[in-house]
């Protein structure tokens, strides 16, 4: 099904529409919108798959600039955990991005089709196990390891529910470490932010707030899928009027479910997002089989 | 520790990211997301009535990379209303607020004496500059 066909106009308007409400629902549901357009572009716009790349890689970078933004004002985003991260995750983009374009040209489009269905469908399980509330974890919780105590990897969030600051320490860096290399990879490959591997290694392995973790994730990507989106611009994958409806959907839809819509975080939402992983998953599995 | 005056939250200062220095990196971030939007919106309108006649299957067989690759060129299709020269302009709007909150966050990690982290990102600095040199060479 392919709606290619129509003038540019609708395209414009339908583009814009279904890339804020993927900003909207993925605010409410915590998650950012790349897991969902790209298979979207794909498999119901009928947009060929290097192409729907590029423009999900530009979506989720204004995201990312749009949400750091505010993020960085209310001092959440902990510096120094981001700047050690993003120093694995973005060459893993590079290499991720760079991937893709070679892949693309060989035509080898299946393979990535594959390997995405396989990284929508693990999201899910991650998504599932990912705590979704502020459950602060006291300051001397676990031994924190050579790299952590070295960078001074501690900080303090206010907690708005407890109405006080909290402080926390990051253990376990060189795990997580090693978890951004994949984060990186599929932030390059498919033009997402990788935001659930991000918080899984920051949230469960470094033993962040989840507040300061998904901050922190956001404020990263925003560096990872710019190089990423720098290479496939170089593979000639990112065509700025399809990237360009599709970002300004999704950044103005970001931030009116963050901004105005707070109380709406409930986990109806997040089962929405989740059935949608799964049928996406599937969906592009199928179609990377059967097009092998 | 010392507390910041008048801050609502007040969270606890740290002694290399004070509040200004989150400031800087937020206003860096504000001003290129609304660039971006503000350029991205034109561009698009630009495109619709230009090239509303075209099919999206038109537009698709465009080949970004060899279109705007010269600089003269570039300007050549802004200053000639071009509507993925205006798209391409905000996107470098995005660019430069994030490298701009990297540059300002490696000069903090150096004035507070965080010689590892600070090195680390001016690392990650020359991957990205090497990474856009590539988008422009490649």
């Amino acid at each position: 099904m392919s709606v290619l066909g129509i003038d540019l106009w609708t395209l414009v308007i339908v583009l814009v529409v279904f890339a804020f409400a993927v900003g909207f629902l993925g605010a409410l549901a915590g998650l950012g919108g790349g897991e969902i357009i790209n298979p979207v572009l794909y498999l119901v716009f009928g947009v060929p798959f290097g192409f729907s790349t590029g423009a999900s890689s530009v979506s989720v970078m204004g995201t990312s600039t749009a949400a750091s933004a505010e993020y960085v004002r209310a001092r959440v985003p902990d510096i120094r955990v981001a700047s050690l991260l993003q120093a694995v995750k973005v060459p893993g983009a590079i290499g991720g991005a760079a991937l893709t374009v070679y892949l693309v040209r060989l035509g080898w489009t299946p393979v990535l089709l594959i390997v995405l269905g396989l990284v929508l469908g693990l999201t899910v399980p991650l998504y599932v196990i990912a705590r979704h509330e502020e459950d602060p974890r006291p300051e001397t919780s676990g031994k924190p390891d050579r790299i952590t105590q070295e960078l001074g990897l501690k900080g303090n969030y206010f907690d708005q529910s407890r109405k006080k600051v909290l402080p926390y320490r990051a253990k376990h860096s060189a795990w997580t470490m090693l978890v951004m290399i994949p984060s990186g990879l599929v932030t390059g490959l498919f033009g997402i932010g990788g935001g659930v591997l991000n918080i899984l290694g920051m949230d469960r392995i470094m033993g962040l707030p989840m507040k300061v973790s998904s901050a922190t994730s956001n404020f990263m990507n925003g560096l990872a899928v710019m190089s990423s989106a720098g290479v496939l611009f170089a593979g000639g994958l990112v065509i700025p009027q399809l990237a360009a409806p599709l970002a300004i959907g999704c950044v103005t839809g970001a931030y009116t479910g963050s901004r105005f819509f707070p109380r709406f975080h409930n986990q109806q939402i997040r089962w929405v997002f989740i059935a949608l992983l799964m049928v996406f998953s599937v969906w592009t599995l199928y179609k990377g089989v059967v097009t092998l | 520790m010392n507390a910041d005056q008048g801050d609502a939250c007040v969270i606890p200062n740290d002694p290399t990211f004070t509040k200004k220095s989150y400031d800087q990196m937020a206003d860096a971030l504000l001003y290129g997301f609304l660039g971006f939007l503000l350029l991205a919106v034109i561009g698009v309108i630009v495109g619709v009535y230009k090239e509303g006649y075209l099919s999206f299957n038109t537009i698709l067989k465009q080949n970004p990379r060899s279109e705007y690759w010269t600089v003269p060129q570039y300007f050549g299709y802004l200053f000639g209303g071009g509507a993925n020269a205006f798209i391409l302009m905000g996107i470098a709007f995005m660019v430069a607020a994030t490298l701009s909150r990297t540059i300002i966050t490696t000069v903090y990690f150096f004035k507070g004496g965080e010689r590892v982290l600070g090195t680390v990102t001016v690392l990650v600095m020359i991957m990205l500059v090497g990474c856009l040199l590539l988008a422009r060479y490649w």
